[in-house]
């Protein structure tokens, strides 16, 4: 497959949406969203895995190394950071359920006659209400996060 | 290696992470484990990493996050790259920083 | 016809000779039941004569007049003016094809990625029968529900366009290329599975989707290549478990039995000199 060739063979200009087509166009339906959210959170989320691997590492130097590794991070500041880390690691991880379900052909359901008007998989019950109830657990998840982040700093 | 299993260790991992990292978590929530400040102090950790079952829990939890992580950075990137050379280049420098990533991470684990 | 109201048309045009985008506006009346496509023609036939745009059966059938019409892929015949709730509406080319003039695009990579994947049935028992069939073969109603809904693809590159993964990787096969994949997969008279789900596992094939589900929400015909892409995938995890069988069975009817010496109707005679060899050229070509 030489379709990047050929652009150079005929010097004809590709019309592509490029990094802003995660975003989409002006009108996008609900699932577009998600895909653009669990993009950024997975991007976020490594980072913030190689930063959380390197940060506990210090342990293995000693109390005094660990120490002062997490006196940088033990402020209010950098806990609203946390509480959005945990946010994106909490949308990513429900969403992502969901995506192992769907992607592998579950709960979408068999392919119906086209009929006028025309049903979309994913517009129907079955995704939908899933999508809701991983919203709710999401929501539960996030405020237990939220509330464990207060106790530490207000109570 | 077909992509097809690429994607399917991807997604088993996710759902196992799914798993794990509840169980990382609940230790610093004040329900289940010591709460959020105590979970991280010194005498904790060090008390937690001496058992067994959070070394394995820990080792697990490392493997499957930078292998689900790194092979969702290698889809996005391979977006972007059509090139088939420069695609192999690509995997193998993902390749060195997931196992020097590991290493590290493991690092403090079994000392 | 008695005008409605007027409407601008913001049309981003490509010009190739500059190599960049220009943006016209033209003030339209509009009547009550007015496409876009008459809103074009309108343009060109009063307004500017050098607007580019493809159209031919202007009833949502033949798929060649996709455009973007306020930041969505649509068909410009089959969107009425008036739907659309707005004064200014805002024409582009279709995203992710090479741009030809104006809002004209170029579909060759589009219908190269669907040649790809081979879009005819494979046969084992691949022998005279299958090049000059005498028979036909059998078929049940819930067989051709299987995949009679992905066949109802007009390849007008909509999805392509809204894909966000063709918005980047110029080798993607496209959801109109993957939903025509399982198509044939899912045909119960078709025996290529294997073939065709090894040109599809790739990054670049199946595994390229994402399930943004834009490609279903800009299909004018309902056809969901979104569910198609999950099922193909589906296919390609039974594939790897060992499920799948690559000989369905389906046996051959000869038609019309029960009526004694019931022959074979011929297909029409070429009308044109040479068309015959250069069809069988074509064949040769692109399908052995």
């Amino acid at each position: 497959m030489g379709f990047a060739k050929r652009e150079k063979k005929y010097k004809s200009k590709y019309n592509m949406t490029g990094t802003l087509g995660w975003i989409g166009n002006l009108r996008m339906n609900m699932e577009r969203y998600l895909y653009f959210l669990h993009r950024v959170t997975g991007i976020g989320l490594v980072l913030y895995l190689i930063l959380h691997i390197l940060v506990t590492s210090s342990r293995m130097y000693g109390e005094g190394a660990y120490e002062i590794s997490h006196s940088i991070i033990n402020n209010p500041i950098a806990d609203i950071g946390l509480f959005f880390v945990m946010a994106g690691l909490i949308f990513h991880g429900v969403n992502g359920i969901r995506l192992i379900l769907n992607e592998y052909g579950f709960l979408l359901g068999k392919p119906t006659k086209p009929v006028y008007p025309y049903r979309q998989v994913l517009k129907t019950r079955g995704p939908r209400y899933f999508i809701l109830l991983m919203i709710i657990i999401g929501a539960i998840l996030l405020l237990i996060v939220g509330y464990e982040l207060l106790l530490v700093w207000v109570f | 290696m077909k992509e097809s299993y690429i994607r399917f260790i991807q997604y088993v991992l996710g759902a196992a992470i799914v798993i794990l990292i509840l169980l990382h978590l609940s230790l610093f929530t004040s329900f289940i484990g010591p709460g959020y400040e105590e979970g991280l102090s010194w005498e904790t950790v060090s008390q937690r990493m001496a058992s067994p079952f959070y070394d394995m829990l820990y080792t697990l939890l490392l493997f499957a996050l930078l292998t689900h992580g790194f092979i969702g950075i290698r889809n996005i990137i391979f977006e972007y790259v059509t090139n088939q050379r420069t695609r192999v280049i690509i995997s193998w420098t993902i390749w060195i920083v997931y196992i020097i990533l590991l290493i590290y991470g493991m690092l403090p684990i079994i000392s | 016809m008695e005008t409605v109201k007027k409407v601008t048309f913001r049309i981003k045009r490509w010009i190739p000779e500059e190599g960049k985008f220009r943006i016209d506006a033209f003030e339209i009346p509009v009547f009550r039941g007015m496409t876009v496509l008459e809103g074009l023609i309108y343009i060109k036939e009063n307004l500017d004569s050098s607007l580019a745009f493809r159209r031919s059966c202007r009833m949502a059938t033949c798929g060649i007049c996709g455009i973007i019409i306020n930041g969505k892929p649509m068909l410009a015949c089959a969107t009425q003016i008036l739907h659309l709730n707005s004064d200014t509406i805002t024409l582009e080319p279709l995203k992710n094809l090479p741009l030809v003039k104006d809002l004209v695009v170029d579909h060759t990579p589009f219908f190269e990625k669907q040649r790809l994947i081979k879009p005819y049935i494979i046969r084992q028992d691949e022998g005279e029968e299958y090049w000059n069939p005498t028979r036909e073969y059998k078929q049940t109603p819930e067989e051709v529900e299987e995949y009679l809904q992905f066949s109802y693809c007009l390849t007008c590159a909509l999805c392509y366009a809204a894909c966000p993964t063709s918005g980047t990787n110029k080798n993607y096969l496209g959801p109109q290329a993957l939903m025509n994949a399982y198509r044939f997969i899912a045909d119960s008279r078709d025996e290529g599975v294997f073939i065709r789900l090894d040109i599809v596992d790739s990054p670049d094939g199946c595994w390229g989707c994402h399930l943004a589900g834009s490609c279903s929400d800009a299909c004018p015909k309902g056809v969901d290549p979104a569910l198609a892409i999950q099922l193909l995938r589906k296919k390609v995890i039974e594939r790897d478990l060992g499920y799948l069988k690559t000989v369905k069975g389906t046996s051959l009817v000869s038609p019309l039995p029960h009526i004694e010496g019931a022959k074979r109707v011929e297909p029409p005679k070429f009308t044109i000199r040479g068309a015959k060899k250069k069809a069988q050229e074509i064949l040769e070509k692109y399908f052995k």
